[in-house]
C-alpha cells in the first residue's frame, strides 16, 4: 500500500480518537458539573461578611458580661489575689496592686468561659480594648475565599482604674516619704475616703456605675472598692 | 494498491468520516440540549441576615442595645419594652406593601420565651391545604416568599443555649 492509500484510514482513526477523547472529557467526565448554580460564590462573599458581623456582635456581648463579672471579682478581692485578704503589698509577688494586669487576668478568665481565647487585651484610658481578627476561609473548585477582618472591641470600664492608680501613687509617695507611721494618714488627700485603725488604713473608693449580674434574676449592684494598707508591711522602702 | 482500490478506500474513508462527524455532532447536540441546566438558586447567606444583626445592635439608650434588652427582659420576665421596640424597628424596616410579613421568635434551650410578628398573620397564608383558606392567593397573583434566618445569642449563663429566629415574607409577582 502506498502513502496515499494509508493516509485516509489513519486520518479516520485520528479523527475518531480526537472526537472520542473530546466527548469523554467534555460530556462524560464533566457530567457532575453540568448543573451551574449562579450566585453561590457571590453568596459566599456575603456570608463571610455576615459571619464576621455575628462573631463581632457576640464577642461584644460576651465582653459586657465578662466585664461586670470581673469588676465584681476584682472588687471582692481588692484588685489583688484572694490570699491577700484585701491588703495591698507593693512589689509583692501575689499582693502587688498592678491593677490593669490583675484586672486583665480576671477578665481573660471570664471571657474564656464564653469561648473567646487568645485575644489581645489591654486597658487604655479606662477603656478595655480587645483586638481580634476574624478569619473566614472557603475553598471550592475554581473559587478560593479568604476573608480577614481585624477589629477591636472598646468597652468603658465601670471601675475607674485611673483614679485607683492615682491613689496608689499617692500612697506610694506618702509612705515612702513619711518618717512616722502615724503621719501617713495625714499626707493622703481627703479626696479618698480612708480610715486608720492602728497600723492598718482602710480605703474605700465608690464605683460610680452599677454592674449587672445575672443569676436567676437580673441583679444590679453598686459596689465600693475597698482595700487595706498595713503600715508594717507595705512592700515599699520607707524611712521608718 | 491499484488506483481503483485507492479510490474505493478514499470514498469509504470519506463516508466513514462523515458518519463519525454526524454521530459526534448528534451526541454533543443531544448532550447540550438535555443535560445543561442553569439554575439561579437562592443565595445561602449563612442563615443569618443583616437585618437581624442590625436589629440586635440597635441602641435603645447609651451603651444599651436591643441585645441587652432581650437578655434583661428574659431575666426580669418583663417583655413590654422589648415588644414595643421590636414592633417599632421591624415595622420601619419592612414596607407593609412589599414585605407584609415578619415574625421574630426567641428561644432558650428550645423553649420559646418571646414571639412577635407583624399584623399580617402568617398562619392564614401558609401551609393551608385548602386554597380557599388562602385569600391572598385567590385575590391576587402575588405570592409571599418566606425566608427564615437564625442567630445564636450569647447568654450570661453558660448553660443557656439561645437562638433568635427572624422570618420575613416579601411579595413576589408572578
Amino acid at each position: 500500500m502506498n502513502k496515499k492509500g494509508i493516509f485516509m484510514p489513519f486520518l479516520v482513526i485520528f479523527i475518531l480518537f480526537i472526537l472520542g477523547y473530546s466527548y469523554y472529557t467534555i460530556v462524560i467526565q464533566d457530567s457532575e458539573d453540568k448543573l451551574f448554580v449562579i450566585g453561590v460564590n457571590q453568596g459566599e462573599i456575603l456570608k463571610s461578611y455576615e459571619e464576621g458581623e455575628k462573631y463581632y456582635l457576640n464577642l461584644k456581648q460576651a465582653t459586657k458580661y465578662s466585664l461586670d463579672k470581673s469588676v465584681n471579682n476584682f472588687t471582692k478581692y481588692s484588685g489583688v489575689k484572694e490570699i491577700c485578704n484585701g491588703k495591698w503589698i507593693f512589689y509583692d509577688e501575689n499582693c502587688n496592686p498592678s491593677l490593669e494586669n490583675n484586672f486583665i487576668i480576671l477578665f481573660k478568665e471570664e471571657l474564656s468561659n464564653y469561648g473567646y481565647k487568645d485575644n489581645d487585651i489591654s486597658i487604655e484610658n479606662n477603656f478595655l480594648i480587645i483586638k481580634d481578627n476574624f478569619v473566614y476561609k472557603n475553598e471550592k473548585k475554581n473559587f478560593k475565599l479568604e476573608y480577614n477582618s481585624p477589629f477591636a472591641v472598646n468597652e468603658g470600664l465601670k471601675l475607674n482604674v485611673i483614679k485607683l492608680n492615682n491613689l496608689k501613687n499617692e500612697i506610694d509617695n506618702c509612705v515612702s516619704s513619711t518618717k512616722e507611721k502615724k503621719d501617713v494618714n495625714g499626707c493622703i488627700s481627703g479626696y479618698y475616703k480612708h480610715e486608720q485603725n492602728g497600723n492598718v488604713i482602710k480605703f474605700t473608693v465608690p464605683i460610680e456605675k452599677e454592674i449587672k449580674l445575672y443569676t436567676d434574676k437580673l441583679e444590679k449592684k453598686k459596689l465600693d472598692f475597698v482595700f487595706y494598707i498595713d503600715l508594717d508591711n507595705t512592700g515599699l522602702k520607707t524611712v521608718f | 494498491m491499484k488506483k481503483g482500490e485507492e479510490a474505493l478506500t478514499f470514498v469509504f474513508s470519506m463516508i466513514f468520516i462523515m458518519v463519525i462527524l454526524f454521530l459526534f455532532f448528534s451526541l454533543f447536540l443531544i448532550d447540550s440540549i438535555t443535560k445543561r441546566d442553569y439554575a439561579i438558586k437562592q443565595i445561602d447567606n449563612g442563615n443569618a441576615n443583616i437585618n437581624l444583626i442590625n436589629y440586635l445592635r440597635t441602641p435603645i439608650k447609651k451603651d444599651y442595645t436591643i441585645y441587652d434588652l432581650i437578655i434583661d427582659s428574659y431575666y426580669n420576665e418583663e417583655y413590654n419594652e422589648l415588644e414595643k421596640e421590636t414592633s417599632n424597628i421591624f415595622n420601619k424596616i419592612y414596607n407593609k406593601e412589599l414585605c407584609p410579613l415578619w415574625n421574630l421568635k426567641g428561644k432558650v434551650n428550645n423553649n420559646k420565651f418571646f414571639e412577635y410578628e407583624s399584623e399580617f398573620d402568617i398562619r392564614k397564608y401558609t401551609l393551608t391545604p385548602n386554597p380557599r383558606g388562602n385569600i391572598f392567593l385567590l385575590t391576587t397573583s402575588n405570592r409571599i416568599y418566606p425566608k427564615s434566618f437564625s442567630l445564636e445569642l450569647k447568654f450570661p449563663d453558660l448553660d443557656k443555649n439561645s437562638t433568635i429566629v427572624l422570618t420575613e415574607g416579601c411579595i413576589i409577582n408572578e
